[in-house]
């Protein structure tokens, strides 16, 4: 009997579901630092099969976006505006301080090289290109190794002429080139040239990430998808991957849809309320806003492993850094530090293997350490202090979600592993829409997968 | 529960409410502010005015909305809308004051007036639904900003719904918005602020600062355990620069709060730990009909920069350089009646630790820079180039940033009318660092004419096909360069 695979990968874990007949026969998750991906699948296939086709959804790649390990990207940009990128980047913190600091660009802002050509806001062509200068830009580019470029021209979306020109030259000379497409109805330069900026610099990475999971079933034979933002196979096609690294909402979206207009995933390594019913033209990233139609999708400020520690008001609080899955949680055995994922596992032991003893206890030790040392946690139980912290946690997120639910919305749906714990605690405070409660929370992503693929649990 | 933890939701609370506003303030029924969401320097001083203005002149009832814009009666500059509401939760009434701010008038003026519309308090919504007739009386004054009535119309939809929000939050869980926590939320501000002040060094220190345009601030600073008190005593009456008390309030605890660094919603707790005293006369406290644009642009940039440098020196610690951070500003006004506003920051100065930042406004949150391609597709004019203004920021230890350089062809003729931040005075480098360069505007004709601005402000015709090359002020370094 054929098998279905469907694959979700995130930053630091990866859920894996094999379907027989459109019904859910395995479904595993490996921690990847522990267990590289490609190695982790092999063993998986060996166990249980090799499927006839594979469907991956990944936002993996946001690794490398926050390691900034872009590599040698060039780009080629309207002449007079080589700098303009960089004056667009954020600039943090968002308050009033004395040393604040721009974003550092993803790409090196010396490899930036601008073209005397011009097109207008009516798409006419006001200088044509110059091939002599192209020539000019193609040595010193090869000189410098560069081996991918960006074409970002003004008014592109107007007029394809010099972008369909520019590109087809440098891929005629040997470059990786990437020049998206731009939406007719785009009214400003920067996130599609920010768009192609990300593409580039996670190409090399996208590669390697889709022959990790082509080498896990070695010469055999699977058809393999790569999900863009919507649902599309995107592997052939590196001007996709940014909004790759969006499928997973796309899929959240199409999977719930008919249950509700809005979802509250709380899932192991994200926390976010997404719109089944709305989109935004935009996504945003850290170097500002990415051109890209997703559902409309806030990021909770409340996410698992946020840190705990002393805050303004006194006691503790959820600070904003987000400390990941690597080393982990202090339950996990190896950090020092406490994070959302400890507290809510002392209260409800979150359903994940990695989960040392000796962790949680160091865990219940550090808490025991912050009553005594913090002045307004005097005299509380470690038991009390959970409990109070977890009513936070819903407090926070109920003010969160009642004022930045869509207008419209009447249904929720909660869903992700985390859900089944927090529903009650929240169903109490949730107002506006009703809040009802996924029957597949704990398997969510895998089934998004199926489902999007007309499968079913 | 904790009462660290309620104080935090409230201070969550209040911030979604604020969230969806460019700047906004709430006011208990006791008269104090919860929470201000700020944008610029001047919003921090004048809501509660704002506020109260409204409110001596008006009874305010829930879902009517007083506007008003005048710098005198709480407002900022004429380009500035505010906007109070009041709304009813259980036996607590609240007012809510927001702001929307639309494209400012550069005109070189001798009075207020001259800057655009002045509103005083004028109530223009009742039971929420917008008296249409008022609105249009106002876009009909010639120097009314265009698009008031859908703005208005559209921010009046997010106004109502986060205080339906917030009641029907309110409704359910009551706790958070008890006159209890809401005190206790105050307090702790209060109190946390104040030891941060209390573990910092005290003492005092006098600065005198000169403009190019003749005003002379002299400011003493004093660090004391009851707070951070500013004396403007000795400043100059105007020459050209005014800048409303409260709005030299909002600048000296801007300087303040970036020295902090303290990331928490204002409130009224703050407020009674920065004292600021301007002598009247002065140009720091200036009198109806004194005109302001210029004064916010200008000298509450380098106010707030000063509050700064001089918290550093009495504290020793976290130096920081001058800032370039006024502006350079450009306005093409072309006979259709479009108005091209270009505001280019300056570089940020350096500090003992990190190089400054190109190209930013220091003193305001509004980040947001124009798309080359919106400008060109709204204005007849097209951008020849517009980036770094390239080794423009100070040499040193640490380079002040680079400011920037935007080259604009005009295509039909218009009035080009500019202010020029540091034309003729360089920001200064600290300990042994270069300063930056100063701002600059060159006018290209056709004809390969070229003519050079050299007034800090002024106005000139345009014709068709003149190119604009301005370039604003770089920041200074920072600590004398490696040999």
């Amino acid at each position: 009997m054929a098998l279905q695979a469907y694959l979700q990968v995130g930053l630091s874990f990866a859920e894996v579901g094999l379907f027989e007949q459109n019904k859910l026969k395995v479904h595993r998750r490996f921690y990847l630092p522990q267990e590289p991906l490609g190695t982790a699948l092999k063993k998986f296939w060996q166990e249980h099969g090799l499927p006839q086709s594979l469907k991956v959804s990944s936002r993996f790649l946001e690794k490398i976006l926050d390691a900034k390990l872009g590599g040698t990207v060039a780009q080629v940009v309207t002449a007079g505006f080589e700098t303009w990128a960089i004056l667009r980047q954020p600039v943090l913190p968002n308050r009033f301080d004395i040393k604040p600091y721009r974003q550092e660009p993803l790409a090196s802002q010396e490899l930036i090289f601008g073209l005397s050509e011009r097109v207008d806001c009516n798409g006419h062509v006001l200088k044509s290109v110059d091939i002599n200068e192209l020539e000019f830009i193609n040595s010193k580019l090869k000189l410098m190794g560069v081996k991918r470029v960006c074409v970002n021209l003004l008014f592109s979306h107007k007029n394809t002429t010099h972008q369909d020109q520019v590109a087809k030259y440098f891929l005629e000379q040997g470059f990786e080139v990437l020049a998206a497409p731009r939406s007719e109805t785009s009214m400003d330069e920067m996130p599609a040239w920010r768009r192609n900026v990300i593409n580039a610099c996670l190409s090399g990475a996208f590669t390697e990430h889709i022959d990790d999971i082509k080498k896990s079933w070695g010469e055999a034979s699977v058809e393999l998808s790569f999900l863009g933002r919507t649902g599309e196979d995107v592997k052939d096609d590196k001007n996709h991957i940014a909004g790759s690294l969006f499928s997973w909402t796309t899929q959240l979206a199409h999977a719930l849809r008919p249950q509700a207009d809005q979802v509250l995933y709380l899932g192991l390594e994200k926390w976010s309320l997404i719109s089944t019913q709305h989109y935004s033209e935009h996504w945003q990233s850290p170097w500002g806003l990415i051109e890209g139609r997703i559902p409309f999708t806030k990021q909770l400020d409340l996410q698992p492993t946020q840190e705990m520690n002393s805050g303004f008001w006194g006691g503790v609080h959820f600070s904003p850094n987000e400390l990941g899955y690597e080393p982990g949680p202090m339950a996990f055995g190896r950090a020092l530090k406490p994070t959302v994922f400890d507290v809510v596992n002392e209260k409800y032991k979150a359903p994940v293997s990695q989960i040392q003893p000796n962790g949680a206890q160091k865990f219940r030790d550090q808490l025991t350490a912050m009553i005594k040392n913090i002045p307004e946690l005097h005299g509380q139980s470690v038991e009390k202090l959970v409990q109070s912290l977890i009513d936070h946690m819903v407090q926070m997120m109920s003010i969160e979600c009642h004022f930045k639910a869509h207008k419209d919305s009447k249904k929720t749906i909660l869903t992700g592993l985390y859900a089944p714990y927090f529903y009650e605690l929240l169903k109490k405070k949730w107002l506006g829409s009703e809040l009802i409660l996924d029957p597949s929370s704990a398997e969510r992503e895998v089934c998004s997968l199926a489902e999007l693929a007309g499968g079913t649990l | 529960m904790s009462s660290f933890l309620q104080v935090t939701e409230l201070s969550r609370l209040l911030t979604e409410l604020l969230s969806p506003f460019e700047s906004a303030a709430l006011m208990n029924s006791e008269g104090q502010l919860l929470g201000i969401k700020y944008e610029t320097i001047t919003d921090i001083g004048t809501f509660g005015t704002c506020i109260q203005t409204a409110k001596k002149y008006f009874q305010i009832k829930e879902g009517d909305v007083v506007l008003s814009n005048d710098p005198y009666s709480g407002g900022t500059i004429l380009s500035v809308m505010s906007l109070v509401t009041s709304f009813q939760i259980a036996d607590q009434t609240f007012y809510l004051a927001f702001r929307t701010r639309f494209k400012p008038r550069m005109a070189n003026s001798k009075r207020l007036e001259d800057e655009g519309i002045r509103i005083p308090p004028t109530p223009i919504a009742s039971q929420r639904k917008i008296n249409d007739a008022i609105i249009e009386a106002i876009s009909s004054h010639p120097q009314a900003p265009a698009g008031m009535a859908p703005r208005f119309a559209e921010r009046f939809q997010v106004l109502w719904r986060q205080i339906d929000l917030l009641k029907s939050w309110a409704t359910k869980s009551p706790g958070l918005l008890h006159k209890n926590l809401q005190k206790e939320f105050l307090t702790e501000t209060q109190d946390r602020i104040s030891r941060k002040i209390l573990d910092m060094r005290h003492g005092d220190q006098r600065f005198d600062l000169h403009f190019e345009t003749g005003e002379v601030i002299r400011m003493r600073t004093e660090i004391r355990n009851d707070g951070i008190h500013f004396d403007f005593a000795g400043s100059s009456n105007s020459q050209r620069l005014f800048l409303t008390d409260a709005a030299t309030y909002g600048t000296c605890m801007a300087g303040v709060l970036a020295f902090l660094g303290e990331d928490f919603l204002l409130n009224e707790g703050m407020y009674s730990l920065v004292t600021v005293t301007t002598p009247a006369g002065c140009f720091l406290n200036a009198r109806y009909p004194a005109p302001l644009f210029e004064g916010v642009a200008e000298a509450s940039s380098v106010l707030a920069a000063a509050v700064v440098q001089s918290l550093a020196s009495i504290t020793s610690s976290r130096s920081t350089g001058l800032n370039g951070a006024i502006p350079t500003i450009l306005a093409y006004e072309f006979e259709s009646g479009k108005i091209y506003f270009d505001g280019m920051a300056g570089g940020a100065g350096a500090s003992s630790d990190a190089a400054g930042v190109d190209g930013y406004f220091l003193w305001s949150l509004n980040k947001l820079q124009p798309s080359i391609e919106e400008i060109e597709r709204l204005y007849p004019l097209r951008l020849l180039q517009s980036g770094i203004r390239q080794a423009s920021g100070g040499k040193g230890a640490f380079a002040g940033g680079n400011g920037v350089l935007r080259e604009t062809e005009v295509h039909e003729d218009c009035t080009l009318k500019w202010l020029l931040g540091h034309r003729n005075t360089q920001i200064k480098g600290l300990k042994g660092a270069t300063s930056g360069m100063a701002s600059e505007i060159t006018v290209l004709k056709p004809s390969g004419d070229k003519v050079s601005l050299t007034e800090s402000r002024g106005e000139m015709r345009l014709q068709k096909g003149d190119r604009v090359i301005a370039a604003s002020a770089g920041g200074g370094g920072f600590g004398k360069a490696a040999e």
